[in-house]
């Protein structure tokens, strides 16, 4: 038996999202083209940006197909090149490795969140440039919850602009541009049971009319983002996004929190990370002492589970995680700790065989050093 | 009735076997490829680094020299502003030459870099859109960081004499990018045969899914490029992103599919392209053909014409849900503008303006192209008597 635990890096495909891909695929035509066919293509596109604009509170007109995260990502960095960006130490790398001059890096507590305090004393010592604010809602590596309402109000008191990397958090929890007060929202297809290779960039109004592309060409995306629409991956998208709307995660933190309590009782030593803290339901870090995480990711693939260590990066790459540093755990626990993010909610039989495998492997690796 | 489909430059049907491929990555085979410490992602990885051997192989390159794009749009864009970026900063070369009849994603790309210091040359081209060996050879030198020159027409089938024109960059140490989105499945495309050091390919014009494509980027010498999407630093660091594993599974058995038999349906596309054209010119009064003659340097699935009186946008509107073709390249502004392809190679506006394109593909029988003729020429005197 084995179960496929790393769902923060690749979601399952919903079958009702690989229907609407292997029904589009069937259509004939491109999107651009005036004729019968073309518009036939081009209804499925629109369908899909309603049912995308829905889940996440935008309208339809202002969101962004891209081809994922990364780019979305940066396509909300282009529109920040003349703004002082301040962004925090625990965003994904398609955050962290853009070409903006001079970020400004905020600090996070011990418990996994943006330091508030750091960040408003960068926005009121900066306020002289025009500010962009950019913060993921839920950590891809711990599932710690980031406190977006806050700061949203205090970008909104330091007239910031407000960019939201929700690729995790769609699904998860709720996530309203229009509510909580997000000028740009980053949404990714394929941690949410659609396609790989489509995401899409939704921002408000006034945003929209001053964006510029990374991407030139046909003019399509209302000249924000050429080249020839991904129809199916858009259709396969939108219902994806239709069905994240209703998620109900109750069973699924039960099974997870059953999952930790078991493995804190029969491995001693081992640290939780933000145990106490809001997090997703779905995702659990757990840091083991001395043993390298690696190992024990290969040793439970042997067993046919999927875990991961940090999170799934450029092939084979093996760092420390950025995340962990910077919530000032020991390098030790750093480089010891692995993530789980489970698909759905697991049966008590499952949490059993899985913790006591784990446990062997523990026991083993503990006694090779 | 389904309309008959004489639009495959614009896209192509995906092929079933192509979407057969795919299909088992949609669901079993789920991991992220670059979580390549457990078996789904291994599996994922094994299937992306398969494809990669496949698509290079086609055009004679090595596996390594393959970056995965969202299609080739995006791989214009970062081949021109790539390389530009990386010429323009670290060796000084400032100009980029592009043909007048490029896509537009190369035009808008290479004005995109205005802005930052780049000089951009557009050439012009003769009557049948081949570009002016001479003038390049008169303007170039060792400011140029790019030359970029599409392979194929998209509009009027025109092939290019790229190995000329990489001669004339060789001598200059100029890098040469190539957009193939229109040739491969229509011509043998070779990377070293051709002599270009980027080459853009799309995966929906060889009847693979939307939303794919790659850029080969040549090792030996090696090519440099700084990247335009960054994150988890995929595709040796030169575009971030997690890769879309069906989406390249498809890609490369699309390529495959269309490279196996590339002769039979080179021949095959000519014989249906011949008689179409021989239906409409025998039709048709005064209808002209636009770029090169049907036996010269065209694409074997290309049409493009021109009947004075006869506006293109209405005549493929009208027709639209009995054949679909269309007045220029498929474009998103949806704005009747003359095509400037047309107007490069020395037709007026009102010209261009009555003027389609007519392509045709691996599934266009003998009896689409004759019921396709008679709908369009039927059509056309209607319109001519109005």
């Amino acid at each position: 038996m084995g179960l496929y635990l790393d769902y923060n890096a690749s979601a399952p495909i919903l079958d009702a999202s690989k229907d609407a891909i292997i029904e589009s695929m069937k259509l004939i035509g491109n999107p651009s083209s005036i004729h019968t066919s073309g518009r036939k293509v081009k209804t499925v596109i629109e369908d899909a940006r309603e049912l995308v604009a829905g889940t996440i509170g935008a309208s339809p007109q202002n969101i962004i197909f891209t081809s994922g995260a990364s780019e979305a990502n940066a396509l909300a960095f282009k529109y920040a090149e003349k703004m002082q960006v301040i962004t925090s130490a625990i965003e994904h790398e398609s955050i962290l490795e853009q070409k903006n001059k001079d970020l400004i890096i905020i600090s996070v507590n011990n418990d996994g969140t943006v330091n508030l305090d750091h960040l408003e004393k960068s926005l009121s010592e900066n306020m002289i440039s025009k500010l962009f604010v950019s913060v993921m809602a839920v950590n891809n590596e711990t599932g710690i919850i980031q406190p977006i309402e806050k700061i949203a109000a205090l970008c909104l008191k330091y007239n910031s602009i407000f960019h939201v990397d929700a690729v995790q958090a769609i699904g998860r929890i709720k996530i309203s541009m229009s509510k909580m007060n997000i000028d740009l929202l980053t949404v990714s297809s394929h941690k949410i049971g659609g396609p790989k290779g489509i995401g899409c960039l939704a921002v408000n109004k006034t945003v929209y009319n001053n964006l510029s592309p990374i991407i030139y060409g046909g003019g399509q995306e209302r000249g924000i983002r050429a080249g020839t629409e991904a129809v199916s991956q858009i259709a396969g998208f939108g219902v994806a996004a239709k069905y994240s709307r209703k998620f109900n995660l109750l069973k699924t933190k039960i099974s997870r929190d059953a999952l930790e309590e078991n493995l804190l009782e029969l491995i001693p030593g081992i640290i939780i990370i933000g145990k106490n803290i809001p997090r997703v339901a779905n995702t659990t870090a757990i840091a083991f002492k001395n043993i390298l995480a690696e190992n024990i990711v290969i040793a439970l693939d042997i067993e046919g589970y999927e875990v991961s260590s940090g999170s799934a990066c450029s092939s084979g790459k093996i760092s420390e995680s950025h995340v962990l540093l910077a919530m000032g755990l020991d390098k030790s626990l750093v480089k010891g700790s692995i993530r789980i993010s489970l698909c759905r909610a697991l049966e008590k039989s499952e949490i059993v065989s899985f913790c006591n495998i784990l446990y062997k492997i523990i026991q083993k690796l503990s006694k090779k050093r | 009735m389904k309309p008959i489909y004489l639009d495959y430059q614009s896209t192509t049907p995906t092929d079933n076997n192509v979407l057969k491929k795919m299909m088992p990555f949609f669901s079993d085979v789920y991991g992220n490829p670059h979580s390549s410490n457990h078996s789904f992602g291994a599996s994922a990885s094994q299937a992306i680094d398969l494809s990669r051997k496949v698509i290079a192989s086609v055009i004679g390159a090595d596996k390594s020299e393959i970056i995965f794009t969202s299609g080739a749009t995006e791989s214009n864009n970062l081949a021109i502003k790539g390389a530009f970026l990386y010429r323009y900063k670290y060796q000084n070369r400032k100009k980029i030459i592009i043909a007048a009849t490029e896509h537009k994603c190369v035009i808008e790309a290479s004005k995109s870099l205005i802005s930052l210091g780049a000089e951009v040359i557009i050439i012009e081209v003769n009557k049948e859109g081949k570009l002016d060996l001479e003038r390049l050879k008169s303007i170039i030198n060792e400011d140029v960081a790019i030359v970029s020159v599409m392979l194929a027409n998209n509009e009027i089938g025109v092939i290019q004499p790229l190995q000329d024109i990489s001669k004339i960059c060789k001598e200059f140490n100029v890098w040469l990018h190539s957009d193939a989105a229109q040739a491969l499945g229509n011509l043998k495309v070779n990377v070293d045969l051709l002599g270009v050091d980027l080459l853009s390919i799309s995966s929906h014009k060889v009847y693979g899914p939307k939303g794919m494509g790659c850029l080969y980027v040549r090792r030996k010498p090696r090519i440099r490029l700084i990247s335009q999407i960054d994150g988890g630093g995929q595709e040796r660091l030169i575009r971030s992103g997690t890769l879309p594993t069906p989406l390249i599974v498809g890609f490369s058995e699309a390529l495959k599919i269309s490279n196996d038999n590339l002769d039979i349906n080179i021949k095959q596309l000519k014989i249906i392209r011949d008689k179409l054209h021989k239906n409409l010119t025998t039709d048709v009064s005064g209808i002209i053909l636009n770029g090169p003659s049907i036996d010269g340097d065209r694409l074997p699935n290309n049409l493009n014409y021109t009947v004075k009186g006869i506006s293109g946008a209405n005549l493929t509107e009208v027709l639209g849900d009995q054949v679909a073709f269309s007045a220029g390249s498929a474009c998103a502004t949806g704005g009747i503008e003359p095509s400037y392809v047309l107007n490069s190679i020395g037709l007026d506006d009102e010209s261009a303006l009555s003027s389609f394109r007519i392509s045709v593909g691996r599934n266009t029988t003998i009896n689409d192209i004759n019921t396709a003729s008679k709908i369009i020429s039927d059509k056309i005197k209607i319109l001519k008597k109005l």
